[in-house]
């Protein structure tokens, strides 16, 4: 909108990495883009507008964090291109906001400093001041502003503090300055001595301008010496893990029990109402069947993302990514790559695009070809069914209970394997040195209920979408396919196998029976490619067509484990770990890489593990008499 | 074919032809448009180029 409308005040939020740009942008704009206490969240430009008293318009522009106009990776090139004017469709913001982290002012004011030498209107916003004081820090407001030669606003973005006071600021700022004419700005790349000579601006302000009322060791930094502790800090982390998946299992449980209730009470009330025929059968045999086997995963699905909205938003993230450098080295890779890696355990998407942080393109490509190994949250109600089905729920050790760690090691399958394939790719076609790890740390912070509660709406609405479009398309289909065309009549054959589905499934099954897959599996594979879990829809669908008599009343997971052998289940689970079962991530990865080549060999050297996976899986369960 | 049979049967046709809609739309007007600059159908492209949606977003993640 405001890309080509000239009366629109355009007002671009530039920082460091998790300085709350994006939080002070929903406070602007009253957005809900994602908020997360680890840098890198944001490495796209967000774009949010409002409109003042004075009834100004002011578009707000969120950047990617960076700590200087000399950029190293994609997500910074992002920012420097929009605030030189240089990005093509967008024109050069007319106020340049810079938001700094009141508790670190030694490394934001370099920046800040930068971005004064550009020649455009710039405001100091001064965030995150309530840790600034609890800090014990005293800054002076109107010498940094003297100094400087600019207005500077002091803010608490995530309470929506000092926000009437920057809006004033911006109206003032505007009608000061003529500030809609350059269509770009010069900057050049700062030698040697006037990095030096910034270095000591900032020191010599941060002299003036900041007093410490109490030293004392912080309590992040007590926090740290534990959960960094190399062997502490790892022990901790796999307790988090296993504590995660063992709750996923054990606290979903009523609620899923629930879903299950109303889907079966529903199909029984839409079978009241309409009489036996081909309509009721697409309604309950596909719709119902297909989208409420799906659904019944929604509470497993926000507890994992309110588990990992916790870790992100305490700072814990950015710490497991420094715990795993050292194990990211041994790969080949670094740190950097950790946070991609991590955001890829809610969905691949978000996490290959997080790569634009990576500042070397061969460990770039590297990160985005074993993102989609790390299992994602699609992936999860596939392993919950089949664990469900075919693992019995006894005790192990303690609380710990055999399912809870069947999960917990799919999840170490999919860790470990994208760990190997790393170890290939940067020892042949990949191969680069490995960068040393420069990485800041946020401070713990208690998590913030808004932001948790905003996180699981939009994670519930989005799954709940997925359920009544991509899983809801496939499963009509898929009813089509497996009821037409019909069987003769006195036929002995089960009138599915007549089906279009069967007869497809019969082609596929030559090349899927040595994984110990059947026909039914292989149907439901090809679904599988929009989404993940849309493959459980496309069984379910299957399976009710197939057996109509009990329609949804038996439900999917006890009808596989009346028709599969576990052997068969183990194959399927591990074929989930490893295939690029995911048309979104081949896409992104397309996007990302700027070439049809990588997500070519992405979706090839996937699937050729995940069979070979499938296969040995297969067969040692086989020989060890689970067939 | 009964009733029944009509309206199950116009239901899949009517999702047969959204879901093929929304794959063109999602991810293959895009190279499409690009392609037809290249061979240098401006028109074409600029109509294809109308199809595209904005900047995908992941489905399950904002």
């Amino acid at each position: 909108m405001s890309k080509l409308e000239p009366n629109i005040l355009r007002v671009a939020l530039v920082g460091n990495p998790n300085c709350g740009k994006t939080a002070l942008f929903n406070a602007l704009t009253g957005g809900r883009a994602k908020v997360g206490n680890y840098p890198g969240v944001t490495v796209e430009r967000k774009e949010g507008s409002l409109v003042t008293l004075s009834g100004l318009k002011i578009s707000i522009l969120d950047l990617p964090g960076t700590y200087s106009l000399d950029v190293k990776t994609p997500d910074e090139l992002i920012t420097r291109d929009i605030v030189l004017g240089n990005q093509i469709d967008e024109k050069i913001p007319d106020i340049l906001l810079a938001v700094v982290d009141a508790t670190h002012l030694e490394r934001s004011l370099g920046l800040v400093f930068e971005l004064l030498t550009l020649g455009r209107p710039v405001l100091l916003v001064l965030n995150m001041m309530d840790l600034a004081k609890k800090n014990g820090l005293d800054l002076n407001f109107s010498i940094l502003a003297h100094e400087l030669g600019i207005s500077v606003v002091p803010t608490v973005a995530t309470r929506k503090e000092g926000m009437a006071e920057l809006i004033l600021k911006i109206e003032n700022l505007s009608l000061q300055k003529n500030v809609s004419l350059p269509f770009s700005t010069s900057w050049k790349k700062p030698g040697l001595d006037e990095i030096r000579k910034r270095f000591s601006d900032v020191d010599r302000l941060l002299d003036l301008s900041t007093r410490h009322l109490t030293y004392s060791v912080a309590w992040t930094d007590r926090i740290d010496q534990v959960v960094l502790h190399p062997f502490w800090g790892t022990f901790l982390l796999l307790v988090v893990l296993v504590f995660i998946f063992q709750s996923i299992f054990t606290w979903a449980q009523i609620p899923m029990d629930l879903i299950k209730s109303g889907i079966i009470f529903f199909s029984n009330v839409v079978a009241i109402f309409i009489g036996e025929g081909p309509l009721k059968s697409l309604i309950v045999d596909g719709v119902i069947a297909g989208v409420g086997s799906v659904v019944i995963f929604l509470p497993q699905i926000l507890l994992l993302f309110l588990f990992l909205l916790i870790l992100e938003d305490s700072g814990y993230m950015s710490r497991a990514a420094f715990l795993m450098d050292r194990l990211m080295g041994k790969v080949g890779l670094n740190g950097r790559a950790v946070i991609p890696l991590l955001s890829s355990f809610a969905c691949a998407v978000p996490g290959v695009m997080a790569t634009r942080t990576i500042e070397n393109r061969r460990d770039r490509f590297t990160t985005i070809l074993i993102a989609p190994l790390m299992t994602c949250s699609a992936r999860l109600p596939v392993y919950s069914l089949l664990i469900a089905a075919f693992i019995p729920n006894k005790v192990v050790f303690g609380p710990l209970r055999l399912q809870g760690l069947v999960m917990f090691s799919l999840y170490l399958a999919g860790i470990v394997s994208a760990l190997c394939v790393a170890i290939i790719l940067k020892s042949t076609i990949l191969k680069g040195k490995k960068p040393i790890l420069l990485m800041e740390l946020p401070s713990y912070k208690w998590p913030s209920l808004r932001n948790i509660c905003i996180g699981l709406i939009e994670k519930s609405q989005l799954f709940l979408k997925r359920a009544g479009t991509v899983i809801l398309t496939v499963s009509v289909l898929l009813w089509f396919l497996a009821s037409y065309p019909k069987a003769p009549a006195h036929s002995t054959v089960p009138p599915i196998s007549y089906s279009y589905a069967g007869q497809i499934g019969k082609i596929i099954e030559p090349w899927i029976r040595p994984i110990g897959f059947n026909w039914k599996i292989g149907v439901a594979l090809i679904p599988g490619f929009a989404a993940r879990e849309v493959m459980i829809g496309s069984l379910a669908t299957v399976y009710a067509v197939e057996d109509r008599e009990h329609g949804v009343a038996e439900l999917l997971g006890s009808k596989l484990a009346k028709d599969w052998s576990t052997a068969t289940a183990l194959s399927l689970l591990v074929w989930y770990v490893l295939a690029c079962q995911c048309f979104s991530t081949l896409a992104v990865t397309r996007r990302e890489t700027h070439s049809f080549r990588w997500p070519a060999f992405m979706l090839l050297y996937m699937t050729g593990l995940a069979y070979m996976g499938s296969y040995l899986t297969y067969h040692l369960s086989v020989k060890m008499g689970l067939g | 074919m009964n009733y029944q049979e009509e309206i199950a049967i116009g239901i899949v046709l009517l999702v047969l032809l959204r879901s093929i809609s929304k794959f063109f739309r999602e991810y293959l007007a895009a190279p499409l448009s690009i392609y037809l600059l290249k061979l240098g159908y401006v028109k074409w492209a600029i109509w294809v180029r109308k199809k595209t949606p904005p900047p995908s977003v992941c489905l399950n993640c904002k």
